[in-house]
């Protein structure tokens, strides 16, 4: 094999290939730092041991010169003694004459070494991909950013849609399958339940129009809530079925004056656009004394007292048997 | 279209352009009222808004389109665009040489992010044509924003003639005003 030599290197060739390089003579001396080295390790690294100035991270128990040249090839971590306290990575080679060149780089640090040390594109070799790996950490974090916006735009829309599944369009309070959860959601615990329906309501319907049952029904709703806790579940079961849900153990009688309430209040002419509405209502009450209820006897009894109630006549309330 | 394109299309009009002027414009499109800007679009959507924009606008397309080029470093995500480019060069001609990379850079940022790609060709003296290598519609008119807002970024003077499918740039003088500053590392972070 014929080697041709090349033209003798420049001496500024490696400094504008690799800014980040050093030069140790045979004693283990820097005599030579990269620009961009030179200037974050300041004027009196020139000259200084190598060893006082940097520890050899990896390979372990490199202390000297034999070491670093026997490690020749192999990857270096660095740290700098004092100053800035640098963190490099590299390789040294031999230089054939004792000494032992470092190429380095700040690796993956070089995301928080650019910020610290205030380095810019001119600092890097044409080689090193630092400025890419830069531009890739801050598209990563826009994208990432995005990503974390769209997530809670996702978010807000299905907690509104979970809502509205569960809510009656007209009243605002829980629908059919909104009191289906909350009776769920009662577990083994005590609770009282209300099934009551309007009277005269379709009279309200068929004299002032069904606009007028609509804004009747939310005022009925309203008054509902005003009646009741706000621990309690209001439901529209459909038409003029309403159906509350009051968690805890409450008696007949605490039972019996929340009914009393409503009734009382329902009974009140309601004033609405059109015209004044009169109806009433009838409650059917049961309790249900904790223990895992059987829903539908609980559903069927509370209907049986509302008929009962009905057929006592109007504005009346009964718990059932 | 990926989402980030219309969705940037979108934000150029309702910032520059005001509320009113996009919320016509979405309708004469026939698109949503806004787009997410990481999920995809059909494609013909894009062509859509920008016809409807000229037509509201009563401006030719190409106009809006360089307007949009050099929004998108001036004005939209608090200069985050612009930050990200700046990255590509160290000066003005190293970011023209580097615009052959901005699709495999987009690339990098968001797969599924497909720029129209172009092949950058320098004649010497200052003069270099990008050729449009795929046939999308305006996005050499983009490109002659971005180009514009950038050689003013970098301080640089240019000449810039757009045609459909090709660019041709004449770099007068590389060092004309003060560069911006640009610190690699970002602020508050």
């Amino acid at each position: 094999m014929t080697v041709v030599a090349g033209p003798p290197l420049g001496g500024d060739l490696l400094d504008r290939l690799m800014p980040l390089h050093l030069r140790l003579d045979a004693a283990g001396t820097i005599r030579h730092a990269g620009p961009t080295l030179a200037r974050l390790l300041g004027p009196a690294a020139r000259g200084q041991n190598f060893f006082r100035r940097f520890r050899v991270l990896r390979p372990g128990g490199i202390a000297a010169m034999p070491g670093l040249v026997a490690a020749a090839g192999a990857t270096l971590a660095l740290a700098e003694r004092g100053g800035r306290g640098l963190r490099l990575r590299g390789q040294a080679h031999g230089d054939g004459a004792g000494g032992m060149v470092l190429g380095l780089s700040f690796g993956l640090g070089v995301v928080e070494a650019v910020g610290r040390h205030g380095l810019t594109q001119a600092d890097f070799g044409p080689n090193d991909l630092a400025v890419e790996l830069l531009f890739l950490v801050e598209a990563n974090r826009a994208v990432t950013e995005e990503f974390r916006n769209l997530s809670q735009r996702l978010e807000a829309a299905r907690l509104s849609a979970a809502t509205a599944a569960l809510t009656d369009v007209l009243t605002g309070l829980a629908n059919r399958r909104g009191m289906d959860l909350a009776l769920e959601a009662m577990g083994s615990a005590a609770f009282g339940l209300m099934q009551l329906d309007l009277d005269r309501f379709k009279q309200v319907n068929d004299s002032l129009g069904h606009a007028a049952g609509d804004a009747l029904l939310r005022e009925v709703a309203r008054a509902l809530r005003a009646e009741t806790r706000a621990g309690d579940t209001v439901a529209r079961m459909g038409g003029d079925e309403f159906l509350i849900l009051l968690p805890g153990a409450r008696g007949a009688a605490e039972l019996g004056r929340t009914a009393a309430r409503i009734i009382d209040r329902l009974s009140q002419p309601i004033r609405l656009e059109v015209g004044e509405a009169r109806i009433g209502t009838s409650i059917g009450m049961v309790l249900h004394p904790g223990g895992r209820p059987a829903l539908a006897d609980l559903l069927a009894a509370a209907d049986a007292a509302l008929y009962a109630a009905k057929a006592q006549g109007r504005g009346r309330a009964v718990m059932a048997a | 279209m990926h989402g980030l394109v219309n969705h940037a299309l979108e934000r150029f009009l309702r910032e520059s352009r005001g509320e009113a002027l996009w919320q016509g414009v979405a309708r004469a499109a026939g698109v949503g009222e806004g787009f997410e800007p990481l999920l995809p679009y059909p494609p013909e959507q894009t062509g859509r808004i920008i016809a409807a924009a000229a037509a509201a606008l009563h401006r030719p397309a190409e106009m809006i389109l360089e307007d949009l080029g050099i929004w998108l470093v001036v004005g939209c995500a608090d200069g985050r665009l612009r930050r990200l480019l700046r990255f590509c060069g160290a000066d003005f001609a190293g970011f023209v040489a580097s615009v052959e990379e901005l699709p495999a850079r987009a690339r990098l940022a968001l797969p599924g992010l497909d720029l129209p790609a172009c092949r950058v060709i320098d004649r010497g003296g200052g003069v270099v044509l990008l050729r449009m290598r795929e046939p999308f519609a305006g996005a050499s008119h983009v490109l002659a924003g971005i180009l514009r807002a950038m050689a003013d970024d970098y301080g640089a003077l240019v000449l810039i003639e757009a045609e459909p499918r090709h660019l041709m740039l004449h770099l007068l003088d590389a060092a004309h005003g003060e560069a911006r500053r640009f610190d690699l590392a970002e602020a508050g972070v």
